[in-house]
């Protein structure tokens, strides 16, 4: 369910064969505290139809109790999965999530925004080869989205989605969202971020992130998900890891060197 | 794609194998734990290609229910034990036998005895510093929060307010006495991936995930399999011959079959990618608890 395909049913070899040769992209979501970084990633697993019915029935009955939406579906607990970050409505420590399309497979990590968690959001970052920077529309840029912007561009993560989100909040207007965006180009022009692209989005409700939002037409960019399937990876450092050598480890083993040369 | 471009099976496969070298150089005294299912196949597999052609450098523990279907049972002993020749230890709770514990009267006691606390007690028996075990953060939510090396006191809990730091591929091995770690080398891989990767190989299994007729009793909407002798059944319950796989595997009394035509590997993938329901679903253990069973369970020093 993770998967979705015709080929699935029609032919489950030619499948597993193309699903063999797919690449992998690691992203994060990062920002600060409650820009909507665990709500746009449970929208954007529901939208793409990557949960299954019985997590479903199970996040509809949870949204009453725990959710921030009053009581309505709320996406955020998708991955906000720990009793304590139910209870509090933020995220504490970062959540894995896996899904594939026909073109990639991806490996999503939804990091926290609260400033006493910043060393979990370097913990997810490490990995990344792209970072979802989320903004709220309301707010602008913040000392915490300047801290993780720093934090994504030290560890080399090259690819960036600015994604301004709660654009229903502001009337979905270009003019705020033109402003943010020039916000954030002067103050990354003192960062390493190479390749920088801004998307507004409207996480709770699914705008721009797998279907276009009917309510920014002034927007002709391409969706998020559009995005994480075409943008290019394929010569980055993070994501380039090396093949396993099989054989050293024994070699080095034999002569006493227990700490052999960390590979990968 | 290039030719030097890895495709996310080798990604993960060359990840797992790392992290397994790793915990082999940093640890004193390191155990895999077994529990005969496919993800610890793969963990095996990928054990095997860590070291070959060297034996992997450290023993293989399950802990026996006394529950599991009687095909676990011989699969372990005349294929990994016999065939691989891997070092098995078999850690039973004999005072929880002799207690009369069972799955039938109380399953959350019966996994609480049986399964956490034979754990525990085989880890402070041996001493072992740093377990493997094959879980997936794609299983569940709270097992989606936790590292790669997960920290445990010496009590064997797991604070998931205060995980360690992780970062790239540089994993934190240091434990005082008592402490240690668990070691999620599957971390990354999904159920497709699994699968996908045990038909590449051809990695052998335990053909209770192959569907066949099986002699059953429906329990609260799942397939309960009637696997020897000791199977108790509810008044109004009838054993009937039905088509049924499984989707994990577990003590038997516990574990839900799906009804199924799948009798080959990649019908069986197939119908994994077209169910609407979740692996885990089958699996009476989740529900105890509520929502937040998993991260309980862990937090006593469950896996
Ligand atoms: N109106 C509106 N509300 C949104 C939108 N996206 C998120 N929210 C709400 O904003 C609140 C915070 O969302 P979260 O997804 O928990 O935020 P977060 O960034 O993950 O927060 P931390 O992980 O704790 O930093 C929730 O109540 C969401 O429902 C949006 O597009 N529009
Ligand atoms: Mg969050």
């Amino acid at each position: 369910m993770s998967h979705q395909s015709d080929l699935i049913a029609k032919d489950i070899l030619a499948y597993l064969e193309q699903h063999e040769r797919k690449e992998l992209l690691r992203f994060i979501t990062c920002g600060s505290v409650d820009d909507g970084k665990s709500t746009l990633i449970g929208r954007l697993l529901y939208d793409s139809k990557m949960l299954y019915e019985d997590q479903i029935a199970q996040l509809e009955n949870e949204s009453k109790v725990h959710g921030t939406t009053g009581g309505g579906f709320d996406p955020a607990l998708v991955t906000d999965g720990l009793r304590a970050e139910r209870e509090q409505g933020i995220t504490i420590d970062v959540a894995y999530r896996y899904f594939s399309t026909a073109k990639r497979k991806f490996i999503i990590a939804d990091t926290p925004g609260h400033e006493q968690y910043t060393r979990n959001m370097a913990t997810g970052a490490s990995t990344a080869d792209l970072a979802v920077i989320l903004i709220d529309a309301r707010y602008g840029v913040l000392t915490q989205t300047k801290r993780h912007s720093f934090i994504v561009s030290l560890l080399g993560i090259r690819h960036v989605v600015v994604a301004i989100n709660k654009m229903d909040l502001v009337g979905y207007s270009q003019e705020t969202f033109d402003k943010i965006c020039s916000d954030y180009r002067d103050f990354a022009s003192r960062l390493d971020l190479p390749d920088l692209h801004f998307i507004p989005i409207a996480a709770l409700h699914g705008e721009n992130l797998v279907d276009p939002s009917p309510n920014m037409s002034w927007y002709r960019g391409s969706t998020l998900m559009n995005f994480l399937e075409s943008v290019y990876i394929g010569s980055d450092r993070n994501s380039n890891r090396q093949p396993t050598q099989l054989g050293l480890p024994r070699i080095l083993w034999h002569a006493g060197l227990r700490n052999y040369p960390k590979g990968g | 794609m290039n030719s030097y471009h890895l495709t996310h099976l080798k990604q993960l496969e060359a990840e797992s194998i790392h992290i397994i070298r790793e915990v082999a150089a940093e640890f004193k005294k390191p155990v895999m734990l077994y529990s005969v299912g496919k993800d610890s196949a793969v963990m095996t597999h990928l054990a095997l290609k860590a070291f070959y052609p060297d034996k992997p450098p450290f023993p293989f523990l399950h802990v026996d229910t006394t529950w599991k279907f009687k095909e676990m049972i011989a699969f372990r002993d005349n294929y990994v034990k016999n065939e691989l020749g891997i070092e098995l230890l078999v850690h039973i709770n004999h005072e929880g036998l002799k207690l009369g514990i069972n799955p039938f009267e109380n399953s959350e006691k019966h996994t609480e005895v049986m399964k956490t606390d034979s754990l525990k007690a085989a880890l402070n028996k041996y001493g072992f510093d740093a377990a493997f075990g094959g879980a997936r953060r794609d299983e569940e939510k709270s097992r989606a929060k936790e590292r790669v090396f997960s920290f445990r006191d010496k009590f064997h809990r797991w604070d998931p307010k205060n995980q360690r730091p992780e970062l790239w591929s540089l994993y934190n091995a240091k434990v005082n006495p008592g402490e240690s770690i668990r070691v999620f080398p599957l971390s990354n891989w999904t159920e497709l991936d699994i699968w996908q990767y045990i038909y590449m190989e051809k990695i052998p299994l335990p053909d209770l995930y192959l569907a066949k007729p099986r002699k059953v009793v429906n329990r609260n909407g799942i397939w309960i399999h009637v696997n020897d002798e000791r199977m108790q059944l509810l008044p109004g319950e009838v054993v009937e011959e039905r088509m049924v796989r499984f989707r994990t595997l577990g003590c038997y009394p516990l574990t839900g079959g799906v009804e199924s035509d799948a009798t080959t590997l990649p019908q069986v993938i197939q119908e994994m990618l077209l169910t609407k329901t979740s692996e885990r679903q089958g699996r009476v253990i989740d529900k105890d608890g509520g929502g937040a069973g998993m991260e309980l369970k862990k937090i006593q020093g469950y896996f």
